[in-house]
């Protein structure tokens, strides 16, 4: 009798420890992650990152293969991570890059800049509306053609503290058709901002300088000005 | 006696798991510490690594002040065109590169706008300059007088540097977004530089110049509504606001995504898109171009453009825009474009772009071509093979236009445009037309 509910204890024990374990492993399901096997641009963001900061030595092909995997153990070796060869958030975030969870959509015959120009739009205005997206395209564009901002797409996007979207990681993210669309438009000259070199959230400012701009338009969440 | 003995062994057990978890916690305290070290280790590294890239930034942008103040006095002794030449191409160049220095500069785009300007604008007026000592037209004394006025604001500008570098009051931190705007009062923030009279790409003039196609009159938001309801029967516009840029308008919206804008001048349309259809991603064929471009031409026509000239053409996602040029008595006018939107599975028009036209369109006076069609095709180099000399106005500002000779042709595989000045026989501007599945465009 006293073994059978000691049996039975340690049967309960055990199903309660795997329904834990269980528990614990569904926001790792959730979560975006790229191990060995994966393929996409995600895995060329995470090759090419390591590979800057001399981790890999690879191809930066998109493929996750054994060389990858070894560099992202090195890469969390070295980052007081667990080594076990996975990109999840955590190994993600100390890259400085953003999984997109989903599989990524084919980029050829989109040169880089175009590319760039998407993601910076991806980043700062998802969820606005599709004007609005191809508006802060626009302002990138107005600030390379303006006397006062470097005159290359990237030198305004990578310039210091202009995009929060920079600063944490957004700016790695696939940018998706909507913000490849929006970008090649304003490229082709769509400014619905006539001009502007700034915008900003209203909600998320208190600043007295950037408030203190002329307003020239509002589009969605976003005021542009001058 | 059994539950002695029992509850010795509990205890040792226990001793033993107590001892284990020490040890056990005294491995990974040792191996945490390890990875801070490691870790804080690479923090200082790259804060150095901050620190020095920030100081060799500033000595470059001091250095190059240096030699900007010292080529913009040798320029108030020269003489000679030859001379003038030199130091003003000498002048372009260390802009630029102080300019570059300035963005490795741990400073904010705000905090840094105003010497970006100055330094930006600095190099368009001796690239201006330049053009006009090319061409055989000495220095003024006007000119002479604002050089010496920008040498003396690089000489403060450096002296200041100068002072930060030494004082340690440099910053060579991350900026974070949080403080990216400059607080307080612009005026204490930076010093005033002095405005640069002249016509560049740069100019303040340039930036500034207002819209030379739409009548003086306006009208109101009720008759701007009113016009949209005529143009798009069948939407229901909705007013997104005022827009108060160089050519103000009033905004709309649609229910399916529809955008569109009419000027308060004139109330002209200024743009207007909807959404494509979706479609083709397929090549786009000589076949297709020629039918997109009559769905344009028909529908530039209607809206009341005028004689209007395709120049490049490039699809994406489902829309082909197609660039047209006006002409005016068969000169292309480069500045006055308008850009439609054709969807390529309807072959519709669904948008377009007619800021740069009403910016720029004015009946011209037409200056005359003092450099006839023979002289231009002798004036381009002997390896192109010329397909067809156009007579053109090339904007070179938003104030300032030439009139030149457009000719294409091809040198060895690729085709260029190059425009020879109708003045004076000079070659202007060389662009390569570049061509791929989805259409052609100029670089």
């Amino acid at each position: 009798m006293e073994r059978r509910q000691v049996r039975r204890k340690r049967w309960l024990a055990g199903a309660i420890a795997l329904l834990l374990l269980a528990a614990l492993a569904l926001p790792a399901v959730a979560d975006a992650v790229l191990k060995k096997g994966a393929t996409g641009e995600d895995v060329k963001l995470v090759q090419k990152k390591l590979k800057q900061w001399g981790y890999y030595s690879g191809a930066v092909d998109g493929i996750f293969g054994s060389q990858t995997e070894a560099a992202v153990k090195y890469f969390q070796r070295k980052n007081g991570l667990v080594a076990d060869g996975i990109v999840g958030k955590k190994t993600a975030a100390a890259l400085g890059i953003s999984l997109s969870g989903g599989s990524s959509t084919a980029t050829a015959n989109t040169d880089s800049e175009v590319y760039l120009l998407a993601q910076c739009i991806h980043g700062e205005a998802r969820g606005e509306p599709y004007k609005g997206q191809v508006a802060v395209g626009a302002v990138i564009l107005n600030r390379v053609r303006s006397s006062q901002f470097p005159n290359t797409i990237a030198g305004v996007i990578y310039q210091k503290g202009a995009f929060s979207v920079v600063a944490d990681g957004q700016i790695n993210m696939d940018p998706g058709e909507s913000a490849l669309k929006a970008a090649k438009d304003a490229l082709n000259g769509w400014d619905p901002t006539g001009g502007c070199l700034y915008y900003y959230n209203p909600k998320k400012t208190s600043n007295a300088w950037i408030l203190s701009r002329p307003i020239v338009l509002r589009i969605g969440e976003h005021v542009f000005c001058k | 006696m059994n539950d002695v003995r029992h509850k010795r062994r509990a205890s040792g057990y226990l001793c033993f798991l107590l001892l284990a978890c020490v040890a056990g916690f005294g491995i990974l305290y040792s191996e945490q510490r390890g990875r801070v070290d490691a870790l804080e280790n690479e923090l200082i590294a790259y804060r150095r690594y901050a620190q020095n890239e920030a100081e060799s930034a500033a000595r470059d942008l001091g250095d190059a002040l240096m030699d900007l103040e010292g080529n913009l006095r040798k320029l108030t002794a020269a003489a000679s065109p030859a001379q003038h030449a030199k130091l003003l191409f000498e002048v372009r160049r260390l802009s630029d590169a102080a300019g570059g220095s300035l963005g490795r500069l741990s400073v904010s785009h705000a905090d840094s706008m105003d010497l970006k300007q100055f330094l930006t604008r600095t190099g368009d007026y001796a690239n201006t300059l330049l053009d006009s000592v090319q061409n055989g037209v000495l220095l003024s004394a006007d000119d002479a007088a604002q050089l010496a006025a920008i040498g003396t604001q690089c000489e403060a500008l450096r002296g200041a540097l100068t002072e930060q570098i030494e004082s340690g009051s440099l910053p060579a931190g991350v900026v974070s977004t949080d403080g990216y705007y400059t607080e307080g009062e612009a005026s204490d923030a930076v010093p005033a530089y002095p405005s640069l009279l002249y016509d560049g790409p740069f100019s303040e003039s340039s930036e500034t110049a207002p819209p030379k196609g739409l009548p003086t009159e306006t009208i109101s938001e009720q008759q701007a509504k009113a016009l949209a309801a005529r143009a798009f029967p069948g939407t229901e516009w909705q007013y997104d606001g005022r827009c108060e840029a160089n050519i103000v308008t009033f905004d709309f919206s649609g229910p399916k995504g529809e955008s569109l804008s009419v000027t308060e001048r004139g109330g002209r349309i200024l743009y207007w898109m909807t959404e494509p259809s979706g479609g083709s991603t397929a090549a786009l064929t000589d076949r297709e171009r020629t039918a997109l471009d009559e769905a344009a031409r028909a529908y530039l026509k209607t809206a009341g453009f005028g004689t209007m000239q395709l120049s490049c053409a490039e699809a994406y996602a489902g829309v082909c825009v197609m660039n047209y040029a006006a002409v005016q008595d068969g000169v292309v006018l480069y500045p006055d474009l308008v850009k439609a939107y054709v969807d390529r599975a309807t072959q519709k028009v669904i948008g377009c772009d007619a800021r740069s036209y009403y910016m720029h369109h004015t009946e011209r006076e037409i200056p005359p071509f003092a450099i006839g069609k023979p002289d231009a095709l002798d004036a381009v180099t002997l390896a192109m093979q010329v397909e067809s000399v156009t007579p053109c106005i090339l904007p070179k500002c938003e104030t300032r236009e030439i009139a030149c000779w457009e000719c294409r042709g091809t040198v060895g595989d690729g085709t260029y445009l190059v425009y020879i000045n109708a003045e004076t026989g000079a070659e202007e501007e060389i662009l390569e037309w570049l061509y791929s599945d989805a259409g052609d465009r100029v670089r």
